[in-house]
């Protein structure tokens, strides 16, 4: 079955992907559009054969991972194309939000630590970030970024390792004098952190030329430049999901969900719950600065009330929402993120409500938790365990 | 069978809905460079511009007013004919003074807002609030040409036309403000212990280097950050406060905003500390200032304190006053329970000011609007019939806005009045220089009336 199943894939995949060229080639104005967007899609018709193939899943999960991760930013970014500057900058936003989020999720769904300083951790690379950009302005973007991340990761190695010693609710209120703290840390150094000001990069972010090349002379540099840091943002984040769905594959990540499960029998069979552990602080705080830092190069700067305690409450409300210990549940908390102010914008517009009204003013709050008591109640697994569960009961009913 | 018939219509359904994708991707993208020339925002009929405030959040007392009124004076132009025959449309964005999580609805960013104006389009940014959340998106309005008109806020950063052509201040710059102070204060209290409290940024950082140009060097100079007074719900002020009490300050000099200002003159309350309070413009508003104290103090402990203003006070016999109040009493959908009795406060008196002079350099400009015609005008007219004391006047090289004002006095929980009516000007330079200003605004002009 398997290889008659795969003997006709094959034939359909070619077919659309010739299809796909001709039209791409015809409907667009210039040869190289043309080409860029046949490429585009016919890498997505590739993609999705390999990954309707079951048998290729299991003998190569690593490849299948990528070639899933290259058709999920394969898709995303073309649909960037369509989308206005406004709402490309949201998605960037939500991208860079979702890798703070699988951060968290990870060391909380596959490790089982709780921590409440996420939102400080992010705010790590965003300075981090900024302050390198600014002392080092020929560094290239990924270099800086990387940088970030290394700073995330080294505060994260400080705060981990008395962290092995501690669990539940006293690691969580380490992690919590962090976020507090980190605000007066940054107006103690104000030199280097700007003060209430912040920092601004050095230098915006812009499109390369190249880019230019799918839009007509005459369209706002904003466009272009926007649309170029969505696609960063989105690859960014792709990697950054791509990784991190191998380490929760892998002998690290097993290890993990041993000690979350059952701390003693994880040392009995040889883990080492300290090291475990701090390898999953860090890396959480890697990701928290790689979102941070890569919100910076979104908004062309960085300001220390962002990162104050509420974003870190904020971080943990939006992965228990989504679902705490799963990639897909990041993904819909860094959207929720993304969108909220445009939702409850709409909200207060359709409803006539004053927006300094004290309803209006608090609908974030409101809003967020609310969601939060709905997903305690009755989704504990959030948004990607409501939705699990109800594919798993609809294939349940299905006849085949 | 099944799941692989199931698969395979997926896989096609999939294709096809991408084809679809694709060609509406080619059709949009040719579209798109179908744009033509016209202004962004500008039509034959109207004219949309748009700014970022303070809606709700941390800094939104008082200056959740600063836009609306504004705006109130655009719904007021609008409804006598508009500007060559466009009415303005005026879109406010909450940016939350970039703060989110504190009473704000969403999680807005100034940059968000911002690209969402953009998305709109605006002809402009006008009077949008803040110096950090202004500077944040300085080069995002620079790259796509949009004008960054009047920015609330006294930071230097406006006046930096070399780079940013297409940006402008309004009021009188932290640093000039400072050194009107230092004259008055070397006069008034020429043996007094000063001391200084200032906001961690431009606003704290300009205004104290004005006060020691104009030659005051204070004993103590102290700068507090936004976040940890929210952090701390206005606590952190307290340590400063006794700082200049040990050391026996008998004028404490403020560039703070308003919630600072509480906080201080709270704690000063708390240790029985009376000293002579000099406050900024941006932190004295009055009715602000008053507001948490009312029903816990018999009197308003700002009563006595000086400051500084650009605009006619109430107290004075300014015609711009009770237009103002006429304009403020028309817009009951943003100002209800507003009447020809009740008082102006300085945050609608902020708004209204920039609002006149974005409809004055608009109606300088004529009917053949561009963003080029428009700054072009902004930097070649004097404006001399807005509210404020002096006349407006930017130059190619010279985008601060206004330089001048005189000092007044916290006389209730409502009002200032000027001291002498003097007015002062200084500029921004490195020297303490104050001089007085002789040529005057003239009033309101009559088609505006």
């Amino acid at each position: 079955m398997k290889f008659a199943g795969t003997r006709r894939r094959v034939p359909i995949a070619m077919g659309v992907a010739v299809v796909a060229t001709v039209v791409a080639l015809v409907s667009t104005t210039t040869s190289r559009e043309g080409v860029a967007l046949s490429v585009a899609f016919d890498l997505a018709v590739a993609c999705g054969l390999i990954l309707s193939l079951p048998s290729f899943k299991l003998s190569h999960p690593v490849v299948s991972r990528a070639a899933l991760t290259l058709l999920g930013l394969d898709v995303a970014i073309f649909i960037t194309f369509f989308l206005n500057s406004s709402t490309n900058f949201n998605l960037a936003t939500g991208a860079a939000m979702s890798i703070v989020l699988l951060g968290l999720s990870f060391l909380t769904g596959a490790s089982g630590q709780i921590s409440l300083g996420n939102g400080a951790f992010m705010g790590v690379g965003a300075f981090a970030m900024a302050i390198w950009a600014n002392h080092h302005t020929t560094t290239p973007i990924v270099a800086t970024l990387l940088i970030a991340v290394v700073c995330g990761a080294l505060v994260g190695l400080l705060l981990g390792l008395p962290a092995t010693r501690l669990r539940g609710p006293y690691l969580a209120g380490m992690t919590l004098a962090f976020a507090v703290a980190f605000t007066f840390i940054l107006s103690t150094f104000s030199s280097w952190t700007g003060g209430d000001s912040g920092l601004q990069l050095p230098t915006a972010a812009i499109a390369p030329r190249w880019l230019d090349g799918f839009f007509h002379a005459g369209t706002p540099p904003l466009t272009t430049t926007t649309l170029y840091l969505t696609d960063v943002a989105i690859i960014v984040a792709g990697v950054a999901f791509f990784f991190m769905a191998n380490l929760f594959a892998s002998r690290t990540g097993r290890s993990m969900r041993l000690i979350r499960d059952n701390d003693v029998a994880a040392e009995l069979v040889g883990v080492s719950l300290p090291r475990t552990r701090v390898v999953a602080f860090i890396v959480s705080s890697a990701y928290a600065a790689l979102g941070g830092a890569l919100l910076t190069l979104i908004d062309n700067s960085v300001s220390p009330p962002t990162y104050s305690f509420a974003l870190s409450v904020t971080i943990l409300s939006l992965i228990v929402i989504g679902g705490i210990g799963t990639i897909s549940g990041a993904l819909i908390g860094g959207v929720i993120y993304a969108f909220s102010t445009n939702v409850i914008s709409w909200i207060t517009t359709q409803t006539g409500l004053n927006p300094q009204g004290n309803l209006a003013s608090q609908l974030n709050g409101i809003i967020f938790g609310g969601l939060l008591i709905l997903t305690m109640l009755f989704a504990p697994f959030g948004i990607t365990g409501a939705a699990r569960s109800l594919w798993h009961r609809l294939r349940a009913r299905s006849p085949g | 069978m099944v799941k692989t018939k199931t698969r395979r219509v997926t896989i096609t359904g999939t294709a096809m809905l991408l084809c679809l994708g694709l060609v509406t991707a080619g059709s949009s993208i040719v579209s798109a460079g179908a744009a033509s020339a016209k202004v962004p925002g500008v039509t034959a009929h109207q004219i949309t511009i748009g700014a970022t405030e303070p809606v709700t959040g941390i800094a939104s007392s008082g200056y959740n007013q600063v836009a609306k009124a504004a705006n109130a004076v655009f719904k007021y132009v609008n409804s006598h004919g508009g500007v060559w025959s466009r009415k303005i449309k005026y879109v406010i964005k909450d940016d939350c003074y970039g703060t989110p999580g504190f009473g704000c609805t969403g999680v807005p960013s100034t940059a968000s807002q911002t690209h969402a104006l953009l998305g709109i389009p605006v002809f402009a940014t006008v009077g949008s609030l803040g110096t950090p959340t202004q500077d944040s998106v300085r080069a995002l309005l620079k790259g796509d040409g949009v004008p960054q008109l009047f920015v609330a806020s006294g930071s230097r950063d406006w006046n930096n036309a070399h780079v940013y052509p297409g940006l402008f201040g309004w009021q009188p710059s932290y640093n000039e403000e400072s050194k009107i102070f230092a004259k008055y204060i070397k006069a008034t209290f020429p043996s007094a212990n000063v001391c200084f409290l200032g906001q961690s940024d431009d606003f704290g950082q300009d205004g104290l280097a004005g006060l020691v140009a104009g030659g005051i060097k204070p004993l103590s100079a102290d700068l507090y950050s936004v976040p940890d007074l929210v952090a701390t719900t206005g606590a952190s002020i307290a340590p400063y406060v006794a700082d200049f009490q040990s050391k026996k300050c008998t004028v404490v000099v403020m560039d703070t905003i308003p919630g600072a200002t509480d906080a201080a003159l709270g704690a000063a309350l708390q240790l029985g500390y009376a000293p002579q309070w000099v406050i900024s413009s941006v932190g004295s508003d009055p009715q602000t200032v008053d507001a948490p104290f009312v029903g816990k103090v018999p009197t308003d402990p700002e009563i006595g304190a000086i400051t500084f203003s650009y605009l006619p006070t109430t107290t004075t016999s300014s015609a711009w006053i009770p237009w103002i109040t006429k304009v403020i009493e028309a817009d009951p959908a943003d100002f209800p329970g507003f009447t020809s009795s009740s008082v102006l406060n300085g945050n609608i008196a902020y708004g209204a000011a920039y609002g006149v002079s974005f409809v004055e350099a608009l109606k300088a400009t004529g009917k053949n609007l561009t963003r080029a015609s428009f700054l072009k005008t902004l930097q070649s007219v004097t404006f001399s019939q807005t509210p404020s004391l002096v006349p407006l006047r930017y130059s190619s090289s010279n985008h601060q806005g206004l330089n001048s004002g005189y000092i007044t006095t916290v006389i209730s929980a409502s009002a200032t009045k000027p001291l002498t009516g003097i007015v002062y000007t200084a500029d921004s330079s490195t020297d303490g220089r104050v001089t007085v200003v002789k040529t005057l605004s003239h009033g309101i002009p009559s088609w505006l009336k």
